[in-house]
């Protein structure tokens, strides 16, 4: 029961989840980051630790239903697919299993011949996601919902002549992301043979490739995060790149919530499918009995089941098992665009690994819409000693290009970096254009922390410089303090915000003493969301924001 | 004495306790003394888990004294992991072998335990096409595909729809595992270079030296490649024919799918088919024993009953090179009995030559 508490409040809070319910066994937990589905009514015969990607938080009744069925209790820590893979190039860290949204970071990843037993769990593939009226005002569909085959030129020619932007999660953070943009990138060099090194080198494919990812609206580090993104502000967002099995989640709330659904367009030129592959990571822990129960339980009827209400496929060769059921039927809607028809699904030959390697380092340093980041930082009297320290050392993990490479969030020469100090006001903003980020990071590292903390005065200040076109980047403000702010500009912040913020995100890194109210209410504003910095790190916290951005 | 109802309580409680105490004790005697099991590890081809994880095989190892473990490793990758606490190494091949002993892998005490031959697996739609198309023959319930000519389609980079499957996207190609890494793939590419060398014999440093360019550019046509047969063949079911339309494998995973997963083969059994290539190389599952420990194990599997196990519940069959019985005992109707057509691969110079070509080393 605590699971599906936590589960709910994850889903519920769509712009901020964390978990406070001291009741639960998942008290302390960031929901949107970690959820231990415990077996009803009897005691667990053993927990596997497991590396899980975010759009799995979608298909908690399906891992309920095998702890139940099987005793073995789970813990499901979200996080993009590429950091699975990292995981697994450590050597697996603390993980008993992992579970990424596509085989491809398991076979990248395990360097080391940990995974065993690898199953595929189900299937589904990565669509565009474009509202109903949108759509039909393209072109791309009629009033029934029905979708005409659309190609990845009908994309960029949509977004060069300004009608249609999209979010889409970051390529080098999440699989949905870097799924997309290699059946792009395939799709649009035009040679019906997979990706070659060469054809990244071909200056007609970056140029269509820049001019499609112009059309990033907002991006991500998590699929399901996105999803939540665009449900709590459809008038806003008109437009994802992810799962379908997302689009149908985000279509059944936004559907009862009286807006437009997105209707599913599957790219005529080719798509990528997620196979949501589950592995044992046998790292002498003598916990593969435990996990054979467990996936045995997760491929029972009753939670395939599941995972087909959920919208997931889990028919072998993509098709659906329980087509029959009510209830998955009204996952896969026709009116929503949906198609079960196997030919809908034109997968791309995906590139050689070292392709994909050589693929997300020039999307990363070349490719991708620029960003524009606004580093909000608190120096207050509290952050003296182990916050400044952290907070030093969460922006050169960020920002170092040498060390942001690790992580594939290395800045490109054209993002812009931003770094406003504040105590009890704010400070003269730093700049730093391109990859040059050396005299941004050696002023937080000199600035004293001292006075007291006015995160509003802050965040007053970020928005007097934002760039003249928000559109020419992925534009964010990220925040980060440690304490409770006084808010006497607190008023003055929300009228600026809602006249000339843009709709930008302000993502906040709690930290210390923050006050989980305050950066909430900043998160609801601008339809964005609270890391929590206490545990685990600041580091890895900062990264994890980049990686939003 | 009055009898309480608390004393009444302790009695029963009292009586229990004995009870249980007794009923263990003689439960106790009543079991078989444990046999002490000493555990073994080793690299593992991934085609071969199904009989690993088989509780009949975990039982006749343990009436031996063992207890198997493994780590899931391509044929040849495995030769260059690290064999710390290792027993065992188990390719799929000679070919892996001879590639270990280069890189240092002593394989004394080595032997061939079960064999299966290359084949391909596609679907009903492809086959269909590629028969009108002319590459693939049908005989009966089987299908062959003439290697020669599906190679010639490669190198002149005919689409799917050129070879008769209208339907495919893009060039036609066979999927295989990474060669460089996994023996299917490997063994697969010897079949390759066998065929551009001009068939008669298996392919030479001289005629690999010469054909590299075309070599390269049939793999190249794949791009992504797994490092496990077992990992492809699972790809290639899960995700249907728009991602991989034909993929190379052995012959013991669908009859090990029939077997051990019967509700999944009913999903694909109207649809995926063996194809056979002609000609084909068979695969020479070995066991390269790095301990005594490892010794045990080969001689558990030279077994009888683990030979019989290995055939009748996984499809390999016996070393030499036939099973036991008919192959229709698995219901896979395209799959043969017998393989008429059958390359020697190439000697472990050409290889070695191979695996440079595509592992861009030369």
């Amino acid at each position: 029961m605590a699971a599906i508490a936590a589960g709910a409040m994850a889903l519920g809070a769509a712009a901020c989840s964390f978990g406070t319910d001291d009741n639960t066994n998942t008290a302390n937990q960031d929901a949107s980051k970690v959820q231990t589905f415990q077996p009803n009514g009897r005691k667990a015969t053993a927990t596997l630790n497991i590396a899980s990607g975010s759009e799995n938080r979608e298909v908690a009744a399906a891992v309920q239903k095998a702890a139940d069925e099987s005793g073995v209790a789970v813990t499901l820590n979200y996080m993009g697919s590429l950091d699975v893979m990292s995981a697994l190039e450590n050597g697996g860290e603390n993980y008993d299993a992992v579970w990424p949204a596509s085989s491809m970071w398991i076979s990248m990843g395990d360097v080391k011949h940990l995974v065993k037993n690898q199953t595929s769990t189900s299937t589904t593939p990565v669509v565009f996601g474009i509202a109903k009226s949108k759509a039909v005002e393209l072109g791309w569909a009629d009033a029934s919902g029905k979708t005409r085959a659309v190609g990845t030129t009908d994309i960029i020619d949509a977004v060069t002549a300004g009608k249609l932007r999209f979010s889409m999660t970051s390529a080098t953070q999440s699989n949905s992301g870097a799924s997309a943009y290699l059946a792009f990138a395939t799709a649009l060099a035009g040679t019906n043979q997979p990706l070659t090194a060469a054809n990244l080198d071909d200056d007609a494919l970056r140029a269509k490739l820049i001019a499609l990812l112009k059309g990033v609206d907002r991006s991500s580090g998590s699929s399901d995060w996105l999803k939540d993104m665009v449900v709590a502000n459809p008038d806003r967002f008109d437009a994802m790149v992810n799962y379908e099995s997302l689009v149908i989640q985000a279509d059944k709330q936004l559907t009862q919530n009286g807006h437009d659904p997105l209707l599913a367009v599957y790219p005529a030129d080719g798509i990528a499918v997620s196979d949501s592959p589950l592995g044992y990571v046998d790292r002498g822990q003598k916990l593969d009995a435990a996990f054979a129960d467990f996936v045995k339980a997760l491929q029972s009827d009753d939670a395939k089941l599941e995972f087909e209400r959920a919208g997931r496929r889990t028919g072998l060769g993509g098709t659906l098992t329980y087509a029959s059921d009510a209830q998955v039927q009204q996952a896969f809607k026709a009116d929503w665009g949906i198609t079960t028809e196997a030919s809908a699904l034109r997968t791309i030959p995906l590139p050689a690994a070292d392709v994909i390697r050589t693929s997300l380092d020039v999307y990363q340093t070349a490719l991708r819409k620029p960003s524009y980041t606004i580093w909000v930082v608190d120096y207050s009297g509290s952050m003296s000693g182990d916050g400044k320290n952290g907070v030093v050392a969460g922006l050169q993990a960020a920002l170092d290009p040498a060390q942001a490479r690790q992580s594939h969030i290395e800045p490109s020469s054209k993002d812009v970096n931003v770094f406003i100090p504040f105590a009890s006001q704010a400070s003269q903003p730093i700049t730093a254009n391109g990859t040059d980020t050396a005299a941004l990071l050696a002023a937080a590292s000199e600035r004293a922390a001292a006075g007291g903390t006015d995160i509003y005065d802050g965040l007053d200040r970020a928005l007097d410089n934002l760039p003249a076109d928000v559109t020419a980047y992925t534009t964010a403000i990220v925040l980060m303090t440690d304490g409770q702010s006084v808010t006497n500009h607190q008023s003055q912040f929300e009228s600026t915000y809602r006249e000339r913020g843009k709709d930008l995100p302000i993502f906040s890194i709690m930290f210390g003493e923050a006050d989980p109210a305050q950066l909430d209410a900043i998160a609801s504003l601008s339809n964005a969301k609270v890391f929590d910095g206490r545990t685990g790190g600041l580091a890895s916290v900062f990264r994890q924001v980049k990686g939003y951005n | 004495m009055k009898i309480t109802k608390s004393r009444i309580i302790g009695l029963v409680a009292l009586i229990v306790v004995v009870g249980v105490l007794a009923g263990t004790m003689i439960w106790r005697q009543a079991q078989p003394k444990p046999v002490e099991t000493t555990q073994v590890n080793g690299y593992l081809g991934g085609e071969k888990i199904g009989l690993f994880d088989d509780p009949q095989f975990a039982a006749a190892t343990k009436a031996a004294g063992l207890d198997v473990n493994y780590r899931k490793a391509g044929s040849l990758d495995m030769m260059t992991a690290d064999m710390t606490g290792m027993d065992y190494l188990f390719p799929s091949s000679r070919a892996a072998v001879e590639y270990g002993k280069a890189k240092g892998v002593s394989a004394d005490g080595s032997d061939i335990v079960f064999n299966s031959p290359i084949v391909l697996y596609t679907h009903k739609a492809v086959v269909d096409g590629l028969v009108s198309g002319g590459l693939v023959t049908k005989d009966g319930e089987t299908y062959h595909m003439d290697m020669a000519k599906a190679v010639d389609a490669m190198t002149a980079n005919k689409t799917w729809a050129d070879v008769g499957y209208a339907a495919g996207y893009g060039q036609f190609r066979i999927d295989s595992t990474d060669p460089v890494k996994s023996n299917s793939g490997n063994e697969y590419a010897a079949l390759v270079a066998t065929v551009l060398g001009g068939g008669n014999q298996p392919a030479t440093v001289d005629t690999i030296t010469r054909d590299a360019a075309k070599i390269q550019a049939i793999f190249a046509k794949s791009g992504w490649m797994e490092t496990s047969s077992e990992d492809s063949f699972n790809q290639f079911l899960t995700l249907g024919v728009g991602s991989k339309p034909m993929m190379v494998g052995y012959e013991s995973q669908i009859l090990d799918l029939a077997v051990n997963q019967p509700a999944a083969y009913q999903q694909i059994k109207d649809d995926v088919v063996i194809v056979y290539p002609t000609p084909t190389v068979w695969s020479t599952h070995t066991l390269i024993p790095l301990t005594d420990n490892g010794r045990r194990l080969l001689s558990v599997l030279k077994s009888q009953d683990v030979q019989k196990l290995a055939w009748e519940r996984h499809g390999f069959r016996a070393a030499n090179f036939a099973g036991t019985d008919s192959i229709s005992r698995f219901g896979v109707p395209s799959a043969a009995d017998q393989l008429t057509a059958v390359s020697e691969l190439p000697n472990n110079d050409a290889m070695q030559k191979l695996i440079a070509v595509l592992g861009g080393q030369s």
